[in-house]
């Protein structure tokens, strides 16, 4: 028996040897994978560890500023609390003890949503940050904290219709949260930050200690818009809004020398911290995508027309007989009971009445093309290119469709349809010598500003300066106040035309637009201003007594603020 | 026996009868191997010492990154607050809030007392700061 147990010496040596390759093999095994592993093809296991741990890099969306810098459109963070029952560690009624103070939601609803037999459960939604850091402190398992940014408007209503609001969620934006979207998204590549599984920093000599201590922002947009003289704009509008009972109404400030928008108030407005909660029609900017029929402001561009053409000249007369009839339709001054037969007038005469019998004169004197060819140049039925969304490019009838009522109706702003950025851009060629130039609210660096802001020539200076003179003297011998700004000389047009039946032809009884448009100092503008009124109620409402008093008091205001100087001292002060 | 071993006491295996001394005697070793044992020892001092620097820079390095962590936590959330403040002072110094906050004063109230102050002839001393001070004003401020 014990002889089975004796070892044989020989045999010894052999299953030794045998038992010692094997473990070398095995260790020699080990040794080669570990060289290939750290040594051969190190790479994509570190790039796999690095991605496991880096997380994504949290971004602020650029902000939107005005001229001037002041903060119109920002981020802010707000937190989402979502709730993992499989990973509770005490119970629903106890963590909504203790998170129910902060979330404003009573503790039975509390309960019941923590109850729920969800494997996620939606808590709440958009907390404050300081909330959510006491409720931190409670080291709640179970509970996930999740930060998001949201976007966050300062000033509330002002100017809401240019910077327009976004839900990155829905992928939805409008206004120049819409058009500047690119560059507000476009972010400074930086160096992805690793973290820890409790989420702490891995630090390394590159790591920027800037990029992880504060969210990364997108580009700043800054706006022409003035936020001054944005508040004047709205202020004014809203006041005689309130006064006549009108549906809504618009101001557009621009500098006519560079097409820079320096107010566009568009009544009612909304704020858009909380644009779902309005209707579709006052979320939309109605001053860009509707149109309405321009009435006696659009006699300045059918002059302008007909000087250029060399159809008439500054010192022309015609005879404004009061009322005449084109073909079975009958045309009237609208002061035709007051002044039934004015007899031969010149144009000054004709913007200071505003003669419809004048300007249709003055139109039919064009040949169809020739007007149609002018108007065309003006901008009119096609959009002005401004860097907003929803233009309307408007209606303008082809030739093929005038006859002589029609060419007649154009002449004093009717049987078509502008939008009130369209006529302002027009008449912003009057006011800087001939050029017609793309209105936008974005302020381009000098190297974008070719790309964005076209500058069309459409009439000559002469014609240009002639227009001014001319309106400047209809203001300034009107019996109204519209226009009249102390110590100013201001060219400019007042209009009021009926509004067109939307449901057939025709036009809606006692409902009129009411607009005027002038610029400012006269002889060297330096700004326009365009005010259109939609549907004010009461008696004697007319483009020069709704919509020519809030033009006054925003271009007295404005030229306070601007510190223009004085071209006509003296000139429209009352004396006490 | 390995030199390993060398330095084990043994027991001679000598007869009784012509033992001189009796006892445990170390055996005598080679010059190589004590030079061996001296190369070793002097690594094992090195080892050691590693050891202790590598431990106590270690903990070093993390309190260092603790402390570098507490610093960044504490940052983050100065400059999220920061943020926050700062949006809050936008709203405060809005047209809106602004606008808001006179229609609420009653400017045109007449004052329930009148006080009647004698004139001072001096004129305002401003401080040299507010002196230096180009404030342009703006329509609201």
């Amino acid at each position: 028996m014990s002889s089975l147990f004796k070892i044989n010496p020989k045999k010894n040596n052999i299953v030794i040897f045998f038992t010692h390759a094997m473990f070398i093999f095995f260790a020699l095994l080990v040794v080669f994978k570990l060289i290939e592993l750290q040594i051969i093809d190190p790479h994509h296991l570190k790039e796999k560890a690095k991605r496991m741990r880096q997380e994504k890099t949290f971004t602020f969306r650029g902000e939107i500023t005005d001229r001037y810098g002041v903060k119109l459109a920002t981020d802010t963070t707000l937190y989402d609390i979502y709730a993992h029952p499989r990973y509770y560690k005490s119970s629903p009624q106890n963590i909504a003890t203790l998170i129910s103070p902060y979330l404003d939601i009573p503790k039975d609803e509390l309960v019941k949503k923590l109850s729920k037999n969800y494997s996620t459960i939606s808590v709440a939604k958009g907390i404050e940050r300081n909330k959510i850091l006491k409720i931190k402190k409670f080291e709640i398992e179970g509970l996930d904290l999740v930060k998001r940014n949201v976007r966050l408007y300062p000033q509330k209503t002002l100017a809401s219709h240019i910077l327009g609001y976004v839900n990155s969620d829905a992928n939805i934006s409008a206004g120049v949260e819409y058009t500047g979207n690119k560059n507000l998204k476009k972010t400074v590549k930086s160096k992805a930050i690793e973290k820890t599984a409790h989420g702490e920093v891995i630090f390394d000599f590159t790591t920027d200690p800037r990029q992880v201590t504060k969210p990364v922002k997108g580009n700043k947009l800054t706006l022409t818009i003035d936020s001054s003289i944005q508040h004047i704009a709205e202020t004014e509008l809203a006041k005689m809004i309130d006064k006549t009972e009108a549906d809504r109404g618009t101001v557009i400030v621009m500098n006519p020398n560079n097409g820079e928008i320096l107010a566009f108030a568009v009544l009612p407005s909304y704020n858009p911290n909380e644009y779902n909660k309005f209707e579709q029609s006052v979320v939309k900017n109605w001053a860009l995508s509707d149109v309405y029929p321009p009435g006696s402001t659009f006699k300045v561009l059918t002059v302008a027309s007909a000087l250029e053409n060399q159809k008439i000249t500054k010192d022309i007369e015609v005879m404004d007989t009061g009322r005449i009839k084109i073909q079975g339709w009958t045309i009237e001054n609208y002061d035709v009971r007051k002044h039934p037969k004015p007899g031969m007038i010149d144009l000054a005469y004709l913007f200071e009445h505003s003669s419809n019998i004048g300007s249709l004169k003055i139109a039919l004197k064009m040949t169809a093309e020739e007007f149609y060819n002018q108007l065309v140049k003006f901008g009119i039925g096609s959009k002005t290119g401004i860097d907003l969304p929803g233009e309307s490019a408007g209606i303008l009838p082809h030739t093929d469709t005038w006859d002589e009522i029609r060419q007649a109706t154009i002449g004093f702003g009717y049987s078509i349809a502008s939008t009130p950025v369209q006529i302002a851009s027009a008449i912003a060629s009057v006011a800087n010598g001939g050029y017609l130039i793309t209105p936008h609210v974005i302020k381009y660096k000098r190297k974008d500003l070719k790309k964005h802001v076209k500058f069309k020539k459409v009439i000559s200076p002469e014609t240009a300066n002639t227009i001014s003179e001319i309106l400047e003297q209809s203001i300034r011998n009107s019996k109204s106040e519209a226009g009249k700004v102390p110590n100013f000389s201001v060219a400019g047009k007042s209009g009021t035309s009926r509004k067109p039946n939307p449901n057939g032809p025709g036009y809606i009884k006692n409902q009129v637009y009411t607009s005027f448009v002038g610029f400012l100092p006269a002889k060297k503008p330096e700004v326009l201003i365009m005010v259109v009124v939609d549907n004010p109620k009461g008696y004697g409402v007319w483009g020069s007594t709704v919509a020519g008093p809030v033009f006054n008091e925003v271009a007295l205001q404005i030229t306070r603020h601007l510190k223009l100087r004085p071209d006509a001292p003296g000139l429209n002060v009352k004396k006490k | 026996m390995s030199p390993a071993l060398s330095h084990s006491y043994s027991k001679l295996n000598n007869n009784h009868k012509d033992e001189v001394l009796r006892g445990n005697f170390p055996l005598y070793e080679d010059i190589r191997g004590l030079k061996i044992r001296k190369i070793n020892r002097l690594l094992c001092v090195f080892a050691v010492i590693a050891v202790i620097t590598s431990m106590v820079s270690y903990s070093l390095v993390f309190s260092t990154e603790n402390k570098i962590s507490s610093i960044h936590n504490k940052i983050s959330e100065l400059n999220y607050e920061n943020i926050e403040l700062e949006n809050k002072l936008e709203y405060v110094k809005s047209f809106y809030s602004v606008n808001k906050k006179i229609s609420k004063t009653k400017i045109l109230d007449k004052a329930r007392k009148v006080i009647e102050v004698n004139e001072v002839d001096r004129e305002l001393e401003l401080s040299p700061y507010r002196k230096k001070l180009k404030i342009n004003s703006t329509l609201g401020y």
